[in-house]
């Protein structure tokens, strides 16, 4: 049998009960198992004995077979020879004083155990065959294998062994007394036996009031029992009340109790009617009555008992389907799911109050019909769901799915997902079609979000002028804007080619571009998607029908998790020709300024060749003389012709100075001596300075590093200064007219020019504006010089500066940068 | 073939009477001017030293008494006009003949009114400075025969 331990309120949770035999797992529970069975056999076997008809071998009830049936059930098979073995001494016991023989006895023992056995066997058989169907399954092959087949078939042998050995005289009689004996026993020992032994095992505490209710009705069994006991009735007139009495007990103990309730029921019942047996006298006809009681024991136990089975299998069934009911509920309220059911034929609907609730309204105000709901649809999604709704309920699909809109109480639009599917009768006619709906609102409004933000960033990647692509991590393009996309078509195969979506541009680049470009954008785009670059910039010419562009190429990193980089090319031909132009224009203004330093220095500059050509023409004319003269003084001749080249040869030198300071010409940048430099200005200014009666002193440190510099334009820088301390001394003592120049190394790696003047200084608020353009000191200046010499200055990569000297008189300093092939 | 006009190669020294070469002092301080004022100079049979610098010429004074001086005006240090300043304020008869590269009105003027006898620009064609020397040395010639009246 299964489970019977069903007198708890509390039930297992499993539905399904795992055959409890082998209840009794544990050795010492096994042990004390067969030693109490051993003992119940012994005291059952006399109780039996005692019940005994008279002259007839048989008793009413023979409750060893039973317990030895028990022992079987709840102990594992490979005890059962042990059960057998403690058996046998307690049945030798009972039968040898009664005055059996030793063959009887043991015939006896055999058939008995036997029938238990084989009932055994055969309930444990089918009982595991039909496990799922259910406890009363269970207990109709019970009650078909103990307590029918098995006690039938052996009572066959156990009458014949009786008749042979002549303690029975009616073969027919003795076999009907046995079989209902045994039947009878069966019912109303064993599920006694295995409740109490699965309630040891489960070992539960029942409530109190459970344990108050289980202590009224037995009280109730005492009294009824007590008061049929007291008057000793005959059986026959007082068995009908006694039942009568009884029965609503005996129910109350199945209900309440289940199976263990109503088997203890009908053992209290058993035993009250025994109680009121033993007042009788014995005859016969008694023994009529007697089989008539057995027969009725049956017949009031199996249902009984069927009736516990079958009330433990539904509250158990109840209870799972709470647990079931419970775990649909969290389920669709966790998950904000609303099921809905609708029957297609009446149009009624089953709708969840989350689900109105939803809407704003309550339970009552939507009523629970298809149309009800199909007013607060949308307009544009109504129709739409209703022909859905429709078709799956012809079964053409018999299952649907959409995204729909309902009208909130408040005007608002929610969004729903409903999915539904069709249910099937038994005859495969369409039923009912059930579903649920989720409001999918959240995600309708993240999604709508979502798309907004992509039609702006579309949009406003689509506006940019500048061409604009994104490309992934492994430099390939993953979108490109209109631009981008525009230039490609336009210009296939230009500088960096706008390559369409999915090409790799890094090779791309690397091949589109001109000379050692392509590598170095590959290169920089790669640092840049790799992290090791900030950004990276590269201006680049591209020759494009309609004339030469400049372009800017700039790449940025991406900053999402998937990496990746925006390449971005902008057009930049209209600054980079205004770059051009006004660079030519700073060329041209450094030329003028240039121009007009020759120009103050041109009466020093034609003193300059005043020199040279004074003596070509004194030479020249003394020679004239000389060859006038006899006899001729040919080495004379030779020295003046000598003189006279020198002269030319200076002269052409100062020439040839001052056309490359009259020069427009390129930067041209060469590694230079500074004191070279120095000296060459110094020669052309030398006129000037004797003019002005400037001494100069010079300090130029030996093995100075070379600068890479403009031959001409550093000239003009040194030229300006010198001219501007002459100038500025013009109101000194001539005594105190020192020009001094000092070259030295400077610091970090650079080179440094002071020109030093004894003049008046630099005024104090003129220090700060004193390289600005347009600020002068002299009557007729621009006021351009310097900030031509600091614009050149820094063109070469130094400093220009200047400090008033404390004792009198102002530096100016020229820091040039070391050129990178080294020290001279 | 160029006629040279007679120079005045000799002069009478009325207290001496003898035919003596002029001598001329040439102070610039270009080198290639000098060679070649001297090498004109010699070609015109005078004597013609230079100096360097006005120090030079007026320390070598003591030693050399020129017949006239061919001072170039701009020079580092004392220039044309500090020579000849100096040889005023020393009391020096000494003609002064000044040469320049420049040309400047307020310099020919200040230099005239120091007393040089003239102011040259160069490049100097031989004429015009013998012909500045032999004035030079006539007005002192007159000055001296004055001097002895």
């Amino acid at each position: 049998m299964t489970s019977i331990a069903a007198g708890d309120s509390d039930l297992p949770a499993a539905t399904k009960q795992a055959s409890s035999f082998d209840v009794l797992n544990g050795p010492v529970a096994q042990a004390l198992a067969l030693l109490a069975s051993a003992a119940a056999y012994y005291f059952g076997a006399r109780l039996g004995f005692a019940m005994r008809f008279p002259s007839s071998p048989y008793s009413i009830l023979w409750p060893p077979n039973a317990i030895v049936l028990a022992a079987f059930l709840l102990l594992p098979t490979r005890l059962w020879w042990v059960c057998l073995l403690v058996a046998f001494p307690a049945h030798v016991l009972v039968e040898i004083p009664a005055g059996l023989s030793w063959p009887t006895t043991f015939g006896l023992f055999v058939t008995n155990t036997a029938q238990g056995l084989v009932a055994a066997a055969l309930v444990r058989y089918f009982s595991g065959k039909y496990v799922d169907a259910g406890a009363h399954v269970t207990f109709f092959v019970f009650v078909a294998c103990a307590v029918f087949a098995a006690p039938l078939l052996f009572s066959f042998g156990d009458a014949a062994v009786n008749l042979l050995t002549g303690r029975a005289h009616d073969y027919w009689g003795a076999w009907r007394l046995r079989f209902l004996s045994n039947a009878a026993s069966t019912i109303i020992f064993v599920p006694p036996i295995l409740c109490l032994a699965q309630a040891v095992r489960e070992c539960r505490r029942p409530s109190l009031k459970r344990s108050a209710e289980a202590l009224v009705l037995a009280l109730c069994f005492a009294t009824v029992g007590a008061i049929v006991i007291a008057e000793s009735p005959v059986l026959t007139n007082t068995l009908p009340l006694l039942l009568a009495s009884l029965l609503p007990l005996l129910l109350w103990g199945a209900i309440r109790f289940g199976k263990g309730g109503a088997s203890c029921a009908l053992l209290g019942l058993v035993l009250v009617t025994m109680g009121s047996l033993a007042h009788w006298p014995v005859e016969s006809g008694g023994q009529e009555g007697i089989l008539l009681l057995q027969a009725i024991f049956l017949l009031i136990s199996i249902p009984v008992l069927y009736l516990a089975t079958v009330h433990t299998d539904l509250r158990r069934s109840v209870h799972s389907q709470e647990v079931v009911t419970q775990r649909y509920r969290l389920a669709t309220t966790a998950a904000s799911v609303a099921v809905w059911d609708w029957n297609p034929r009446t149009g009624a609907m089953f709708l969840e109050p989350t689900l109105k609730r939803r809407l704003g309204y309550d339970d009552h105000e939507i009523a629970n019909h298809i149309d009800a709901w199909m007013l607060h649809l949308h307009p544009d999604d109504g129709p739409r769901l209703q022909g859905l709704a429709n078709a799956c309920a012809r079964g053409e699909p018999p299952a649907f799915e959409d995204e729909h809109r309902l009208l909130h109480r408040d005007g608002s639009i929610r969004w729903f997902l409903a999915r539904g599917a069709l249910v099937r009768d038994a005859g495969g006619r369409p039923l009912r079609v059930m579903g649920t709906c989720i409001d999918v609102t959240d995600r309708h409004r993240i999604a709508d979000e979502l798309h907004g933000l992509e039609v702006l960033s579309g949009a406003v990647l689509a506006s940019l002028n500048e061409q604009v692509a994104i490309i992934d991590r492994g430099g390939v393009i993953v979108a490109a804007n209109d631009a981008w996309i525009r230039f490609g078509s336009e210009n296939a195969g230009a500088t960096f080619d706008r390559a369409a979506s999915g090409v790799d541009y890094v090779g791309v680049c690397r091949r589109t571009g001109a000379g050692a470009d392509g590598p170095s954008a590959a290169q920089g785009i790669t640092a840049v998607l790799g992290g090791s670059r900030a950004d990276f910039h590269k201006e680049y010419v591209c020759v494009l029908p309609d004339g030469t562009h400049w372009f800017e190429m700039v790449v940025v990193p991406l900053r999402r998790p998937d990496g990746g980089a925006v390449v971005s090319h902008s057009d930049i031909t209209r600054r980079r020709l205004a770059e051009i132009e006004s660079e030519r224009q700073r060329q041209e203004l450094t030329h003028l300024t240039r121009v007009g330093i020759l120009g103050a220095l041109s009466g020093a500059l034609a003193h300059e060749l005043n020199q040279p050509l004074t003596a070509i023409l004194s030479n020249a004319q003394a020679m004239q003389r000389f060859l006038a003269r006899e006899p001729l003084d040919l080495v004379e001749l030779g020295t003046a012709l000598k003189d006279i080249v020198e002269a030319d040869k200076r002269a052409g030198s100062v020439i040839q100075r001052l056309r490359a300071l009259l020069k427009r010409g390129e930067t041209l940048l060469r590694p230079l001596d500074l004191n070279k430099v120095v000296n060459e200005v110094l020669e052309l200014a030398h006129s000037d300075l004797v003019a002005r009666n400037v001494t100069t002193a010079c300090r130029l440190a030996p093995d100075l590093p070379r600068v890479r510099s403009d031959r001409v334009q550093l000239q003009q820088v040194l030229l300006n200064l010198i001219v501007n301390a002459c100038e500025a001394m013009t109101d000194t003592q001539p005594s105190e007219r020192i020009l001094t120049i000092v070259t030295e190394p400077g610091d970090r790696q650079s080179v440094q020019v002071c020109v030093s003047d004894r003049g008046g200084g630099i005024p104090a608020d003129m220090l700060d504006g004193l390289f600005e353009p347009f600020i002068t000191t002299k009557k007729h200046g621009l006021g351009l010089g310097l900030s031509i010499c600091r614009s050149i200055v820094a063109a070469h990569g130094g400093r220009l500066w200047a400090v008033n000297d404390s004792g009198r008189g102002a530096s100016f300093f020229v820091a040039l940068p070391v050129s990178p092939e080294g020290t001279d | 073939m160029v006629q040279y006009t007679a120079a005045p190669e000799f002069c009478y020294r009325p207290w001496r009477m003898e035919k003596l070469p002029l001598r001329i002092a040439v102070v610039d301080d270009d080198e290639s001017v000098r060679k070649a004022l001297k090498r004109l100079l010699r070609a015109s049979n005078l004597d013609a030293k230079t100096f360097e610098s006005g120090g030079d010429f007026l320390a070598s004074l003591a030693s050399y008494q020129p017949d006239c001086v061919i001072l170039d005006l701009h020079m580092p240090g004392m220039n044309g006009l500090d020579v000849q300043r100096q040889l005023t304020r020393n009391g020096v008869p000494l003609p002064v003949v000044i040469i320049t590269g420049h040309d400047e009105p307020q310099t020919r003027a200040q230099c005239l009114a120091a007393g040089a006898t003239a102011y040259m620009c160069k490049p100097l064609d031989e004429e015009v400075l013998l012909d500045a020397i032999r004035r030079a040395i006539g007005i002192r010639a007159h000055e001296s025969a004055e001097s002895q009246k």
